[in-house]
């Protein structure tokens, strides 16, 4: 598999079969066959490709994100090949489908590690996705994991790092700002059942306490509950004015309707989620995102050419698609990650294997990614990044505070 | 459950003479199941080598093993369904309880040796399904089978949302198992070793099954398979062979979902739950129940085309309605499942006895009496 | 009159369906040793009864005894595991088992459950699985499957099967049912010998059948008892002749 490239063209076909899969459109790449999807960069290089495996969620519920982590990685990594690759070598990239499923997923991140042996994997978007597959990809598969999402902290496994929002950095600037800026006292945190919201939960109510507010309630709902009448009910008479949201889809789509429709938001009621961004619009219907407050580490309103200029190339390479490059769906993350790698490689001067990428990129910085530079804390698995708190309106969203370089504050 | 004598017709054309196949087929199908999953891994890692070094952990290797695993958790389904009239729609919750327990027992203990987790799994299938075997089978009136099938359906649905709420098992998440089981102190990581362990434990859980349903106890289920009223008549306490066949079936279902939890590395709410359920019963109804050997062929087929077909992006969309179809064909034209087409009727009840017959029963395994394998 | 206790003592025994009254305080006495008949019109309740003294139903009023003991509510299992055994009006065997594997089935009836698992009891039992079938003279169908036989030979199986564990009493409902006459002398043949070790209740439609083989008739008319005696009391009873030639 060393240096064969299959012919170009060959994969207008295999994409004109993909009606269902959504945009698995590569621009410029030539599509490989067998497992998933493979594609290979065009053009001669001297050395033998790296080879990046990503694992994410093209199908259910989690798919918009999903499917906007794979067009940015694609991004990334054609940057860097048409730039010589990496010391030379170019990056192949493949693809599994985690299908918004742990079970299925650890049987397709299989196939990444074992059959076609990659040398770092990119992906997983919920927590439950990537509590399912690190243990295939890092104890199992002995591979460098990292993980792109915001998320509840605490995952301090060797050779897993994240590049995504940790709750202290997407709670330190928010809650007080919604508190001390608009006088926001009364929270409820209406949740889905699982590790995420528990911990953001838990990180967000000492926050909230300290700053003289009080949690109304705090309530677990199934991931697949639909039924939210009573949370709203519960929220207007027990006078709340912020919703601390932290429901994910399917049960999402149901919440923020009947949360809306109560009229929650018209008599000055605050919502705020912080995984929201401009992707959502996917989920949600944008009148429901109305003023929602988030913080994440990019939006494309930010005052950054880095930014500004990634946004052009991507509209470029997938003209029209519906899968933005944003915060909150990983994809910055996503990016970050491709360049970390790219970074720590460079470090090692060469050598792929897990120990030394591992050592390098525990104590690298990047430049040339959105929302400004970012550089992992060494020993820590996490890196410290530019935060934006942002309010949603008319489909953008306006940047109403900023801080640099917030530290994550994680497994230290 | 009761057979019609209809098919007896068509088995033998010319009446009570000399039927014209061999009517031992089974033990030669059952000669090939073994030879093929004891060569496999050798057969697949020549095969894809490509030039490489030999690699016996590969992929292909560790992919079967797992399907090897869920076939005994088919082995268990048949010897409700297929033996006893037992519809299980919820075999899984036992399996995927052998899980959960130990998941569990290692992550507060630090144990991971097989032999700690594979007697825990047989014992906690073992102890809950007769727990729930006691509640859906016994009563003044025999429960009837639509009665047992709902019953365990929800046991399987209830026990699946009960763990996606509970924190202490991971809830929604399910658990993680990071250690690799272990097996006289070395760790056994998924591979070739771990594959023939897989097969060793099939082998064993599928002898002991073979030896059940073939002893004078097995003789009873064949007659309660067919009137189980007249049974009662004889003086069977009919409740008891099913409550008994029943923990048994739970312990095998148990003793795979330990060892397949540690296997995957991963135990969720899906593992106890509805859909794995229905794959045990899809795995037996394709393969062919009251054989023991069809729902392992049943297992083997359905997991095998899953894994070769999700290669592919466009059948990988349409696999589930073809599962779907071919189910449907199967239970309306071929109800005896693959294995049917190969098995007589007869052969499936089977002899019990330790004189077999001479010119009316054709060829045999001769001076092999039942039940001694 | 026998002086001795009845093996089996039905006492005002009664039966409802519903608001139909199918047995009303029929009495029923059948010594050890005897062949007793249970004849009447179409409908009187034979079937019931005879159901009623298996424990197939359960009565509503009055009392079955059998051996001394009241077994007016025990299960059919538990009836069976005390002498007393019933043969279906619809062929019950095992139709896809063979016959030496009913026979077996009746056999092992009785053994422990672990005695089953590691059947222990296979090598013995086979010899009383070999007279039984010589008994029937079904030898040379033993490994055919019961549900390929003639409606006779699958007759004689299932009274074979029902006689398997020496009861002490059998209930035969309507034995000969569907039988050529000569299946019928056949049958008569092999119920003679069982006399010397168990009792025998039979519903039968055959007259001559039945004139032949019992010892002792109970009438039934309605669901209630319209005479009873030995057969050549019943013969000459007016009573009974009156029912017979007025009633279909």
């Amino acid at each position: 598999m060393a240096n064969k490239h299959a012919n170009g063209g060959g994969g207008i076909t295999r994409r004109s079969l993909l009606r269902g899969a959504g945009a698995l459109t590569a621009a410029g790449w030539v599509a490989g066959f067998s497992g998933g999807w493979i594609l290979r960069p065009r053009g001669a290089f001297a050395a033998a490709p790296i080879k990046f495996g990503v694992a994410t969620d093209i199908t259910g519920a989690i798919a918009p994100s999903g499917n906007s982590n794979w067009q940015v990685i694609q991004l990334a990594v054609k940057k860097i090949n048409d730039a010589g690759g990496i010391g030379g070598r170019p990056i192949e990239l493949y693809l599994e489908d985690t299908a918004s499923d742990p079970k299925v997923a650890v049987g397709n991140v299989l196939k990444l590690i074992q059959q076609h042996k990659v040398d770092v994997v990119v992906g997983g978007i919920t927590s439950a996705m990537r509590e399912a597959i690190k243990n295939p990809i890092v104890r199992r598969g002995k591979t460098l994991y990292l993980y792109p999402q915001l998320y509840e902290g605490q995952e301090c496994t060797e050779h897993l790092y994240c590049t995504g929002p940790t709750p202290a950095q997407q709670c330190d600037e928010l809650i007080p700002y919604l508190m001390n800026t608009h006088g926001k006292k009364r929270f409820a945190m209406p949740s889905a059942n699982y590790r995420w919201p528990q911990l953001l939960n838990k990180y967000a109510r000492a926050l909230i306490e300290k700053n003289g507010g009080e949690v109304v309630f705090e309530e677990y709902y199934p991931l697949d509950q639909l039924e939210y009448s009573a949370t709203v009910a519960k929220i207007k008479s027990e006078g709340v004015d912020c919703v601390f949201n932290t429901i994910i889809p399917p049960g999402l789509q149901a919440f923020t309707k009947q949360l809306y429709e109560s009229g929650f938001q018209k008599d000055g009621g605050a919502h705020t989620c912080v995984y929201f961004d401009e992707n959502s619009v996917n989920y949600v219907p944008e009148r429901e995102l109305e003023g929602v407050y988030t913080c994440l580490d990019y939006f494309h309103t930010v005052d950054d050419p880095v930014g500004a200029q990634l946004q052009k190339e991507y509209a470029e390479m997938f003209p029209g698609t519906k899968y933005l490059f944003t915060a909150g769906s990983a994809a910055t993350g996503a990016y970050r990650a491709v360049k970390f790698y790219e970074a720590a490689v460079k470090k090692t001067g060469g050598d792929l294997s897990r120990e030394a990428v591992s050592a390098a990129i525990d104590d690298v910085a990047i430049t040339d990614v959105p929302g400004g530079d970012s550089r992992m804390v060494p020993g820590t698995g996490h890196c410290a990044l530019n935060m934006y708190v942002a309010q949603a309106k008319g489909g953008s969203y306006e940047i109403l505070s900023s801080a640099n370089m917030v530290p994550p504050q994680e497994c230290g | 459950m009761t057979e019609t004598t209809a098919n007896l017709a068509d088995d033998k054309a010319d009446g009570k003479q000399r039927p014209r196949l061999p009517l031992s087929v089974l033990p030669i199908i059952e000669i090939a199941m073994l030879a093929l999953l004891m060569l496999y891994p050798i057969f697949i890692t020549y095969l894809t080598a490509e030039g490489e070094a030999l690699d016996f952990n590969n992929y292909f290797v560790v992919r079967v093993t797992s399907i090897i695993l869920l076939a005994m958790l088919a082995v268990s389904f048949d010897l409700c369904w297929g033996y006893s009239g037992i519809m299980s729609f919820g075999q899984a919750l036992f399996f995927g309880i052998g899980g959960y327990f130990v998941a569990k027992l290692s992550e507060e203990t630090g144990m991971t040796s097989m032999l700690i987790i594979i007697p825990a799994g047989m014992l906690v299938g073992l102890i809950s399904a007769l727990l729930v075997g006691w509640f859906l089978l016994i009563s003044k009136r025999t429960p009837t089978i639509i009665f047992v099938a709902l019953g365990s359906l929800t046991a399987s649905f209830a026990a699946e949302r009960l763990v996606a709420g509970w924190q202490w098992v991971g809830a929604g998440n399910g658990m993680s198992i990071w250690d690799f089981p272990t097996l006289f102190g070395t760790d056994l990581e998924p591979g070739i070793g771990f594959y023939y362990l897989a097969v060793a434990c099939l082998l064993i859980a599928y002898l002991a099954s073979r030896y059940l349903v073939r002893s004078q106890f097995g003789l009873a289920l064949a007659g309660i398979r067919q009137n189980e009223d007249r049974l009662a008549f004889l003086g069977y306490r009919l409740q008891a062979f099913k409550l008994i066949v029943f923990s048994f079936a739970g312990l095998i279902a148990g003793w795979g979902g330990a060892i397949y939890a540690f296997h995957e590395g991963f135990v969720g709410p899906a593992t106890v739950g509805v859909t794995t359920s229905t794959y045990a019963v899809l795995y037996g109804l394709f393969g062919g129940v009251g054989t023991l050997i069809g729902p392992v062929i049943g297992a083997g087929v359905i997991e095998g085309l899953t894994v070769i077909l999700s290669d592919n992006e466009t059948l990988k969309a349409y696999w589930p309605i073809a599962l779907g179809a071919v189910m449907l064909v199967v239970v309306a034209y071929q109800p005896t499942g693959l294995v049917g087409l190969l098995v007589t009727q007869r052969e499936r009840f089977g002899s019990f006895g330790i004189r077999k017959g001479k010119k009316s029963s054709g060829t045999d395994d001769a001076g092999k009496a039942d039940g001694h394998d | 009159m026998a002086m001795t206790e009845p093996l089996l003592k039905v006492s005002g025994l009664g039966k409802v369906f519903g608001t139909l009254r199918a047995l009303n305080g029929v009495d029923v006495a059948v010594h050890a040793n005897t062949f007793h008949g249970l004849i009447g019109p179409n409908g009187s309740g034979k079937s019931t009864l005879l159901k009623a003294i298996a424990g197939d139903h359960f009565a509503d009023e009055g009392e079955v005894s059998f051996a001394g003991e009241d077994v007016t509510t025990m299960s059919p299992a538990e009836r069976s595991r005390r002498g007393l055994s019933l043969k279906f009006q619809i062929t019950a065997i095992l139709p896809e088992l063979t016959v030496y594997d009913n026979l077996l089935l009746a056999l092992q009836a009785h053994q422990s459950m672990w005695g089953l698992l590691l059947s222990r009891s296979r090598q013995r039992l086979d010899a009383d699985v070999m007279d039984m079938l010589a008994q029937f003279r079904l030898t040379g169908k033993a490994h055919s499957l019961a549900g390929e036989m003639s409606h006779g030979e699958q007759q004689w199986l299932e009274i074979a099967m029902a006689l398997a564990l020496k009861p002490k009493l059998l209930l035969l409902d309507e034995p000969t049912g569907g039988m050529s006459p000569e299946e019928r002398r056949v049958t008569g043949e092999l119920l003679e010998p069982i006399r010397d070790y168990c009792a025998l209740v039979i519903v039968e439609h055959d007259l001559d059948f039945i004139k032949d083989i019992c010892d002792n008739l109970t009438v039934l008319d309605q669901g209630q008892v319209l005479d009873d005696g030995t057969v050549a009391e019943i013969e000459g009873s007016t009573k009974v002749q009156e029912v017979y030639t007025t009633r279909v």
